[in-house]
């Protein structure tokens, strides 16, 4: 067991150096870097000192050393926690993550446990109540879960809470609460705002979740050891959530380690920027945009470890709840 | 009576495969319809927008920002009016909100005609025309029907989402043709050779699986330099999107390929001395198609979405190009849904595509396993 818990960070730790470096060959990739953007904004406001200062940050970032040093070098330093300086914000990127930290993982918590406090409930519902008109209903909104992507469901709930209801609706906080401290009126405020991103991961998360534990429930049930725990003569509900459902959700785990817990750091970045949600994910996508190296390079090599952390956490769990899986 | 028999008696017992999957596919209406609305728009939006959009794609008029017409029947004064026609617009200055915005004119009445000339284009891109589906009759040229309002521009935003269709629709349709040409190769050159070839193909889809999709999406687009041409910027968002697709669908390949490989009908091709290629193409692929062409009809709704999410962040297509994630570009800030709503009609055509693919998907699931219970 240790052994192969070794073995996969072994191999996980190969992975994030590999994806860290290609990530790193992609941003460079295009023709030039964050300094020619920025050069050009410079002369365009008539900037005369653009060359001398552009030249200073080249040499401040380490942008004139060869790539495989500049990669090697933040490599390094990186292992020892300090993940570079974000050229956009001239600050390190620790710091940028870090401030936002907090409201991305508050923000996921939030809606992992709306998603899956609705999803399961609703998945067991629809199984057992086969072809009724609660798992009609049900399936209809899964489906429109499914195929309706999140940030264009954004956009339409945004539309609704500005339009029909009026409502400031963007962002976290209201301009009041922004910077206030923690107080009842904050909090009712933050409420206020959160309904928005908790409807819009209700729709969207929760209708994958429901035809997984629907599908698998209903194998579940029709199985011989289900009729046997019903001809010992034990309560229904007994039967379905002791029996059946312990059984129906093992691959409800895989899906949390794989999808769920990596997204706890990027969250849902596209719903974020519709939002204007104070976030990781809109950080990334301007970094990348920007050609931001470090700050997106930062970005990458976290999702890859949260990623690579949750399938193992999965396959652990996995073992642990059904002891038929033996890991090699 | 005698001849329908004589029919009855002509025809063979036992179905062909394709004859049982279209059997089983004409159960499913709701696939039909999917597949039916496909076909429609997709004659509509990449065949022929220039002929139902009223107007050209940068024509510009002087309503900018104009809410959409309403197309009605029934004038101020409760007549009937047999052809429908719309107000003209009014431009009326809020000096309280500092902006123009634009009321209906009741006593401007522009009817609408069908088969109206108008802005000259060639059909197909090879006849020569200038017959638009509808249109105002009228020699007035502030004359105009908007029936889903202006952007910034004033240009006709039904007309721009027609044109913006046929690049979205196809970049799904492209982009997929080239993952299922890259992941059905792959995967069957990595299930049919096995050994070193398999391991490094293997090793490939896994790195890409490790890689957070979404971010490889944006970083690679963001890799295309700023000042490539329109059409390859295009075409380099198409490979991106079939690059970081076909792993899924080349592990897929290769399990069917390695179940496939020991079958008595391939070991007998083999003993008459078939060559590699030949067992590949015209052996096992053929094998694993009906499951392939499943994956990918239900794969094609994320690519235009991915299309979509990446252009209307500025990372893919850009300006002069329109897509339906371009046109998105504009309708995304606060400012533009509470005073120009209208720039969200892409999205139900979007929601319109996408669920088209869903249930036509689901239906070629069911029915390409027709020797399955369900």
């Amino acid at each position: 067991m240790l052994s192969y818990i070794v073995r996969r960070l072994g191999y996980a730790a190969i992975m994030v150096v590999l994806v860290s470096f290609v990530s790193f060959v992609i941003i460079k990739l295009p023709p030039g870097d964050f300094l020619t953007q920025k050069m050009e904004q410079l002369r365009a406001r008539g900037d005369r000192s653009a060359e001398a200062r552009i030249d200073e940050y080249r040499i401040r970032y380490g942008l004139d050393r060869p790539f495989m040093e500049q990669y090697s070098g933040w490599a390094t330093k990186f292992i020892r926690g300090d993940f570079g300086e974000s050229f956009e914000f001239e600050r390190p990127v620790k710091d940028l993550l870090g401030e936002r930290l907090l409201m991305t993982v508050i923000l996921a918590l939030a809606t992992l446990i709306v998603t899956w406090v609705l999803a399961i409930p609703m998945g067991v519902y629809s199984a057992v109540k086969q072809y009724s008109l609660g798992d009609q209903i049900i399936s209809v909104f899964s489906f429109i879960g499914l195929g309706m992507p999140g940030f264009l469901l954004a956009l339409l709930i945004l539309y609704f809470a500005i339009v029909v209801l009026n409502q400031e609706a963007t962002g976290l906080f209201s301009q009041k609460y922004i910077d206030a401290p923690w107080s009842v009126g904050r909090f009712l405020d933050l409420l206020n705002h959160l309904w928005i991103p908790a409807l819009v991961s209700a729709i969207t998360g929760t209708g994958g979740l429901v035809r997984i534990m629907r599908g698998n429930l209903l194998d579940t049930l029709g199985q011989p050891f289900v009729e046997a725990a019903r001809a010992r003569g034990l309560a229904n509900r007994t039967v379905i959530w002791k029996h059946a459902v312990r059984m129906a959700i093992n691959p409800l785990i895989v899906i949390l380690g794989s999808e769920a817990f990596p997204s706890i750091i990027t969250g849902n970045a596209l719903v974020s920027i519709v939002l204007n949600l104070p976030t990781i994910g809109p950080l990334f996508v301007e970094s990348l945009r920007k050609l931001d190296m470090y700050m997106a390079g930062t970005c990458i090599v976290f999702f890859t470890m949260l990623l690579l952390i949750g399938n193992l956490a999965a396959d652990l769990l996995l073992a642990w709840v059904d002891p038929r899986i033996r890991l090699e | 009576m005698a001849k329908s028999s004589a029919k009855q008696q002509r025809k063979p017992v036992g179905q062909s495969y394709w004859a049982l999957v279209w059997w089983k596919f004409k159960k499913n209406k709701l696939a039909i319809v999917g597949g039916l609305l496909l076909a429609l728009m997709y004659f509509s939006f990449v065949g022929i927008p220039e002929f139902i959009a009223p107007y050209e794609l940068e024509r510009r008029s002087e309503y900018t920002e104009a809410r959409p017409q309403t197309i009605r029947f029934i004038d101020q004064e409760g007549k009937f009016h047999l052809r429908p026609f719309v107000y003209g617009l009014e431009r009326k200055v809020d000096v309280a909100a500092r902006r123009r915005s634009y009321v209906e004119d009741p006593n401007r009445i522009y009817e609408i005609h069908f088969f109206v000339q108008g802005d000259p284009y060639k059909l197909f891109g090879l006849i020569p025309t200038d017959i638009h589906l509808y249109g105002t009759w009228s020699e007035d040229p502030a004359a105009s029907v908007f029936i889903m309002g202006t952007d910034s521009l004033g240009r006709d935003y039904f007309s721009r989402i027609m044109y913006g269709g046929r690049l979205s629709l196809m970049i799904g349709l492209i982009g997929q043709f080239l993952t299922l040409i890259l992941g059905s190769v792959l995967g069957a050159i990595s299930g049919y050779y096995g050994g070193t070839v398999d391991v490094v193909i293997q090793r490939v889809t896994e790195f890409l699986a490790a890689f957070p999709n979404i971010p490889l999406f944006m970083a690679l687009a963001a890799a295309i330099p700023a000042f490539w041409s329109p059409i390859l910027v295009y075409f380099m968002l198409t490979v991106i999107l079939a690059f970081v697709q076909w792993g899924g669908l080349a592990r897929q390949v290769r399990g069917l390929i390695l179940s496939l490989r020991e079958r008595e009908y391939v070991l007998a091709a083999k003993s008459f001395g078939a060559e590699d290629s030949r067992l590949m193409f015209r052996h096992l692929l053929p094998g694993t198609m009906s499951h392939v062409i499943v994956i990918a009809t239900l794969a094609i709704p994320g690519m235009i979405l991915a299309e979509t999410a990446l252009s209307w962040l500025g990372l893919g297509l850009r300006a002069p190009l329109t897509s339906w994630g371009v046109l998105l570009q504009e309708s995304m800030t606060v400012y533009a849904i509470r005073f120009a709503p209208w720039l969200l009609w892409t999205i139900p055509f979007l929601l319109l595509v996408i669920l088209a693919y869903n249930m036509l998907g689901d239906g070629l699931r069911d029915a390409l396993d027709p020797y399955g219970a369900r």
